[in-house]
C-alpha cells in the first residue's frame, strides 16, 4: 500500500467515525424530542362551547421535523368520557396541483393525524406528540368528544428549523458519497492499468 | 511423517482449507443476509415513493420509513460483523488474510464489506438530513434532492459492495471444490446486480419528465442515464458470471422485480392506508408507480451483450476484440432498449420536434452507454481481481 493510499484509507476512516458520531446524536435528538420534558414550555387555556381545556406544548417553537410532544387537559368536571382526536394542520394556501397545503406560501405539507393517549395523572385528559413536517405555521386542530357533546378547536403552533443552507451546499454534500465512489472507481481502473503495464513488463 | 507440499506440511493446508472454509462460510452467510437488507430497502424505496405520490410525505415515521431505516440497519451490522470478524481471523491466519484486502492499516476484510459498510452510513447520515431539507423546502421535493440521492448512491454502493462479497465466496467456494456454495453465491451476485439495477431505476425515475434545453435545441437525459446504468451493472454481469446467460439472468430477476412492485405496492398501500386511516391525495396514482418506469426493455441490450460475450469465447477473440465488440453492442443495445420503452416515446412525441429531440436524446444514450461499459468492465475486473 502507497504511502498516499494509506493515508486516503486513514483519513476515510476517520470520516466514517466523524460520520458514525453525528448519527448516534442525531437518533439521540430524535429520540430524546419524542420525551415530554417536566414543565412544558407554553401553557394555552382554551375554550371551546362549553369546555374548557389547558393545552401544554413541550417545545415553543416547534422544532419542524422532530416531533412536539403536547398534553390536553379539560378543566372544571372532568366526569364522564372523553375522547381526542389531534390532528397538525399546516395553515396556508391549498396547492391546486397535488392537493397538498402550500406553508406560508413555498413549503408544500399534508394534515397529519398525532398519535395521543390517555394522561393516567389527569382525568379525562391525554397526551401526545405531533407531527410537524416543514418550518411555518401550523395548528394543532382537536376534535374533542366530551360528556356534552363535541367540540373542535385550534392551538396555533409555529415550527422552525435549522437556518438554510444554499442549495449549492446542500448538493455538495448529497454528492458526497458519489465523489467517493468515483474515486474509489478510479483507483480500481489505475490498479488494473498498473497491472497491464506489469504484465507486459514482465512479457 | 508429515507430508510437504510446497513448503507447507499437510497440517498447514488442513489448517488453510479449514480456514478457507469457514471464510467461505461467513461471507455467503453475510452476504445473504445483507441481500436480503437491500431487497426490502428496495421495495420499502419504492413503497415510500407511492406513499409520498399517494398520500403526502406526513410523519418521520412512516412503516416505508420504518422498513427503510431497518434495511439500513441490517446493511451496515453484517458488514460490521465482516470487517471485525475477518480483521481477527485476519491476524490468526495468513490465509485468510490473503483472501482479504486491507484497509488503513488496521482492518482485513473483503472489498464488499467496506462498500456495504460506506453505503449503509452514508444512507443513514442521509436520512436526518433529508429530513432536514424537507423542513426547509416542503414534503414534495424531488427525487433528485440532494440527499435522496445520497441516500440512493449509499444504497447502490451496498448492492456493489455485496455483488464483491458473493463473487469472493463462490470463487473461495471454487477453489475448495464446493459447487453448492459456489452457485448460492453467483446465485447471489445476480440477484445483487438485479437490486442495482432496480436502485438506478429509482434514481432514474425523475429523468423521463425532464427535459433540458440548450438553445432551441431540447433533450432528454433519460437515454444518458439508462445508457450508463443499465449498460454498467450488465456488464458488470458478463464480466463476473462465468454463465452465458449472466446479463440476461440479471435482467430477467429485475422483471421480476418490476412486476412484484406492480402487484405488492398497492396491496401494502391499501393496507397502510386502512390501518392508518389516511385519505388519498386528489390525482393520487394507484398503480405502482415505479413498475410503470421500471426499465422493462433493457432486456434486450442484456440479451445481446450475452451472445457477443458468448460468441467470443467460443471463437476465443482476443481482450480488444471482445471489449470492442462488447461497447458497440452495448451502444446498440441502450438505442434498441430506448426506442422499445413506450413510456419514453410517448413523453418525446410531446415535443414539437419529436425528431431531432429523439436523435439528441439518443447521441447522449450513446455516449452513456459507452461509460457505463467503460466503468463496467474496469469494476468487472476489479470484482474478479479482488476475488
Amino acid at each position: 500500500m502507497s504511502g498516499t493510499g494509506s493515508l486516503v484509507q486513514k483519513f476515510l476512516l476517520a470520516l466514517g467515525v466523524v460520520a458514525l458520531i453525528f448519527l448516534l446524536v442525531e437518533i439521540g435528538a430524535t429520540l430524546a424530542a419524542t420525551l415530554h420534558g417536566s414543565t412544558p414550555a407554553r401553557v394555552d387555556h382554551v375554550t371551546a362551547g362549553p369546555y374548557h381545556f389547558t393545552v401544554s406544548l413541550y417545545d415553543d417553537p416547534a422544532r419542524a421535523g422532530f416531533t412536539l410532544p403536547f398534553a390536553i387537559a379539560p378543566q372544571g368536571a372532568t366526569g364522564g368520557s372523553w375522547t381526542y382526536q389531534v390532528t397538525s394542520m399546516p395553515l396556508g394556501t391549498p396547492n391546486k396541483r397535488n392537493g397538498t397545503i402550500l406553508v406560508d406560501g413555498k413549503r408544500s405539507a399534508t394534515p397529519i393525524k398525532d398519535s395521543v393517549s390517555p394522561d393516567s395523572q389527569v382525568p379525562g385528559g391525554v397526551q401526545g406528540t405531533a407531527e410537524i413536517t416543514v418550518a411555518g405555521h401550523w395548528a394543532l386542530q382537536v376534535v374533542v368528544d366530551g360528556p356534552s357533546g363535541q367540540q373542535t378547536f385550534m392551538v396555533p403552533v409555529t415550527a422552525t428549523t435549522l437556518p438554510a443552507i444554499p442549495g449549492w451546499l446542500g448538493w455538495f454534500i448529497g454528492f458526497i458519497p458519489v465523489y467517493i465512489i468515483a474515486v474509489f472507481v478510479f483507483m480500481q481502473m489505475r490498479r488494473k492499468e498498473q497491472r497491464a503495464k506489469n504484465v507486459v513488463q514482465v512479457g | 511423517m508429515a507430508q510437504a507440499v510446497k513448503g507447507l506440511t499437510l497440517g498447514d493446508l488442513n489448517a488453510q482449507e479449514g480456514s478457507h472454509h469457514e471464510l467461505l462460510r461467513l461471507r455467503l452467510a453475510l452476504g445473504w443476509t445483507i441481500l436480503f437488507a437491500a431487497l426490502v430497502g428496495l421495495f420499502a424505496v419504492s413503497w415510500d415513493i407511492q406513499w409520498h405520490s399517494a398520500v403526502g410525505r406526513d410523519r418521520t415515521l412512516t412503516a416505508p420509513h420504518l422498513f427503510i431505516l431497518g434495511s439500513i440497519v441490517a446493511l451496515g451490522i453484517p458488514a460490521l460483523i465482516a470487517v471485525l470478524v475477518e480483521t481477527r481471523w485476519a491476524k490468526r491466519s495468513s490465509a485468510i488474510a490473503k483472501s482479504g484486502t486491507p484497509f488503513a492499516g488496521f482492518f482485513s476484510s473483503s472489498m464488499g464489506a467496506y462498500l456495504v459498510g460506506y453505503g449503509a452510513l452514508c444512507s443513514a447520515i442521509a436520512f436526518p438530513v433529508d429530513q432536514y431539507w424537507h423542513t426547509l423546502y416542503g414534503i414534495d421535493v424531488s427525487l433528485w434532492a440532494p440527499f435522496h440521492i445520497m441516500a440512493l448512491a449509499g444504497l447502490s454502493a451496498s448492492c456493489l459492495g455485496v455483488v464483491y462479497i458473493f463473487i469472493s465466496s463462490a470463487t473461495l467456494a471454487t477453489h475448495d471444490g464446493a459447487k453448492g456454495s459456489a452457485r448460492a453465491g453467483y446465485i447471489g451476485a445476480i440477484i445483487a446486480c438485479a437490486v442495482l439495477l432496480g436502485v438506478f431505476s429509482i434514481i432514474l425515475e425523475p429523468s423521463l419528465e425532464k427535459s433540458l434545453f440548450l438553445g432551441n435545441l431540447t433533450f432528454s437525459v433519460h437515454p444518458l442515464m439508462l445508457g450508463a446504468f443499465g449498460m454498467f451493472t450488465l456488464v458488470i454481469a458478463t464480466r463476473v458470471l462465468p454463465w452465458r446467460l449472466a446479463a440476461t439472468s440479471v435482467a430477467l430477476v429485475y422483471i421480476f422485480f418490476g412486476l412484484v412492485n406492480y402487484v405488492l405496492i398497492p396491496q401494502l398501500m391499501t393496507l397502510l392506508v386502512g390501518i392508518e386511516q389516511q385519505t388519498y391525495l386528489p390525482r393520487a396514482p394507484h398503480v405502482a408507480v415505479l413498475s410503470v418506469t421500471w426499465l422493462y426493455s433493457l432486456i434486450i441490450a442484456a440479451v445481446l451483450l450475452d451472445v457477443v460475450t458468448g460468441i467470443a469465447q467460443r471463437r476465443a477473440w482476443s481482450l480488444r476484440r471482445a471489449s470492442r465488440a462488447t461497447i458497440v453492442i452495448a451502444l446498440v443495445g441502450t438505442v434498441l432498449a430506448v426506442l422499445c420503452s413506450p413510456l419514453f416515446l410517448s413523453i418525446a412525441r410531446l415535443h414539437t420536434n419529436f425528431i431531432l429531440f429523439l436523435a439528441v436524446s439518443l447521441l447522449l444514450g450513446v455516449l452513456g452507454g459507452y461509460v457505463g461499459t467503460w466503468l463496467g468492465t474496469g469494476i468487472g475486473e476489479s470484482i474478479r481481481r479482488e476475488a
